[in-house]
């Protein structure tokens, strides 16, 4: 009896994996919209220096990038039955924003803002964890290039870009004919994290949770 | 070859021109030049020594007050002591002199520094400075109580010997006893000295670095803020604008130096400013302006609304900084 529950067992485990493969599309195409939060960039402040030594601040500025929006897109080749390789790129527009306060001379506090560009060009692993019906969880780190401009194209560098986080993809038409015959929904968090590009607060990276919602194309 | 005698006690400044920074500047009728050398300065220290310092610690102590300018990055200046002298000074020579002088008159000031330069392209003839034995000083290396440091006021003086100007980056109090007491500063160039005893004034501030790079920079590898400051609809003339790196912390500052309100501040880091603008009230207006130039200071204190990009060899939008009347 033990011996017919675990050949049944494995028989049942074989036939899942097959099942799965056989719907996992070779090629996935995704684009979608994405949310950056906000991500702090550190405290600065401007500050003399006294007679013996000490600071004395003349004012104090908080620095963050705020909540920005836009778009990305990826494409995925599987190149295990649960790993995908992902090459991907992201736009997203913010603002960079300066809270000044406590000014020696009682100037009133504000905050100073400038738009900003940022892009990333990022290669990433993506692993598929046990799928369930339709739902199709996924968890994914990658890292590559950032490129920051400010929208009135006055500053611009470049620096470094990495990702962790996870999703699930809701597989919506999975065997139809046709380009567009395999389609699922994307959603993902996941915590975006930016070295390097413009020189703004004293934080040397930038951490954001970041959210994602696409259409996926497979094929 | 047309010539001009200036003479600049500590505080001293020459009409500064808005083209940039605080540099020493004046009106021709093709507009502003500012003043610079354009060889290499070589400069004599006098043979007598002072009360607490030998003619060789002052030479000493001007070498490195000159090496220290020297070492600001992306600028070509070249110095050398051609040797001791027994001339004054402050006379007319056809060299450059630095020296002790007794000036007991000049109760406030620790030393000073005159220039005779060419009218027509601003090139600096002749520059002589001299420090006050009124006070006494100290090359001690850590400073020496109740004694002026004299590479602190010597790199104040040899930055005036090459060009500069004076800063307004500092906050003072009126002293009960007459002047000014210094609160805080971020400026060599700062009209003001710290007590005696102090030597934070040994190190050149960002201040400082901007104002020498916009001299003698090429200006390559900085950047530029400029615009205007009005109060109504009037431009306002003499107002301390002051810029802050928001990645370094670097403090560079300015004046409008119009009827319109126009400044301009050159030899910026590349990156993202705070501009704020003040009233010129923290030290002598006389420290900065040859004369009265209708210097507004009845306004408050703000800040410009937007964040400030200066690209590296480039300059970011013109600024408009509106401000509201005390």
């Amino acid at each position: 009896m033990t011996r017919v529950l675990l050949a049944l067992t494995t028989c049942v485990f074989a036939t899942t994996v097959t099942a799965a493969s056989a719907q996992t599309p070779r090629v996935e195409v995704t684009l979608g919209g994405v949310v950056s939060g906000r991500a702090s960039a550190g405290d600065v402040n401007a500050t003399l220096v006294d007679s013996g030594g000490n600071a004395l601040t003349l004012f104090k500025t908080s620095n963050r990038v705020a909540t920005g929006t836009g778009a990305e897109a990826q494409i995925a080749v599987r190149i295990r039955p649960r790993l995908l390789i992902e090459l991907g790129g992201s736009w997203v527009k913010a603002n960079l924003e300066t809270r000044v306060t406590s000014d020696f001379e009682d100037a009133a506090p504000m905050t100073a803002r400038l738009g900003l560009h940022q892009f990333t060009v990022e290669g990433s692993l993506q692993y598929r964890l046990s799928r369930r019906g339709r739902w199709d969880p996924f968890v994914r780190a990658g890292a590559g290039w950032l490129r920051e401009l400010t929208t009135d194209r006055t500053l611009v560098a470049n620096g470094l870009s990495a990702n962790l986080g996870g999703g699930i993809k809701y597989w919506v038409r999975e065997s139809r004919p046709g380009l567009f015959g395999r389609l699922a929904l994307r959603a993902e968090v996941r915590l975006g994290a930016r070295h390097g590009g413009i020189a703004f607060g004293d934080a040397g990276t930038r951490l954001a949770p970041m959210f994602a919602a696409g259409l996926v194309i497979g094929r | 070859m047309s010539r001009l005698i200036a003479s600049f006690l500590l505080a001293g400044l020459m009409a500064a021109t808005p083209m940039a920074y605080l540099k020493l500047g004046f009106f021709t009728s093709t507009g502003l030049v500012g003043i610079h050398w354009t060889q290499p300065v070589s400069y004599f220290v006098t043979n007598r020594d002072a009360d607490g310092v030998t003619a060789a610690q002052l030479q000493a102590a001007m070498g490195r007050a000159f090496s220290t300018w020297a070492s600001v990055p992306r600028v070509a200046v070249t110095h050398s002591f051609t040797g001791f002298t027994g001339a004054e000074p402050f006379a007319a020579d056809g060299i450059n002199v630095i020296g002790f002088r007794a000036r007991p008159e000049l109760d406030r000031t620790l030393g000073a520094a005159t220039f005779e330069f060419d009218e027509v392209t601003g090139q600096i003839l002749e520059s002589d400075i001299f420090f006050n034995t009124t006070f006494k000083w100290s090359v001690a290396p850590a400073g020496q109580a109740e004694r002026f440091d004299l590479e602190s006021v010597g790199l104040h003086e040899v930055g005036h010997l090459l060009g500069m100007g004076h800063s307004a980056l500092g906050e003072t109090e009126i002293r009960s006893t007459g002047g000014r007491r210094v609160l805080g500063k971020r400026a060599v160039m700062f009209p003001i000295a710290y007590p005696a005893g102090n030597i934070e004034d040994r190190t050149l501030e960002a201040d400082d670095r901007a104002g020498f790079a916009d001299i003698y920079g090429s200006g390559a590898q900085t950047g530029t803020i400029s615009g205007r400051v009005t109060l109504g609809n009037a431009g306002i003339f003499g107002a301390h604008v002051t810029a802050l790196h928001t990645g370094t912390g670097d403090l560079v500052s300015t004046f409008s130096l119009t009827a319109a309100g126009d400044f301009t501040m050159a030899g910026l880091a590349p990156g993202l400013y705070v501009v704020r603008v003040e009233p010129l009230d923290d030290a002598d207006l006389d420290s900065f302006f040859d004369e009265d130039t209708g210097v507004n200071i009845s306004f408050k204190p703000a800040f410009f609304a937007k964040l400030v990009p200066v690209p590296r060899g480039g300059a970011g939008p013109s600024l408009h900084i509106v401000v509201n009347a005390k």
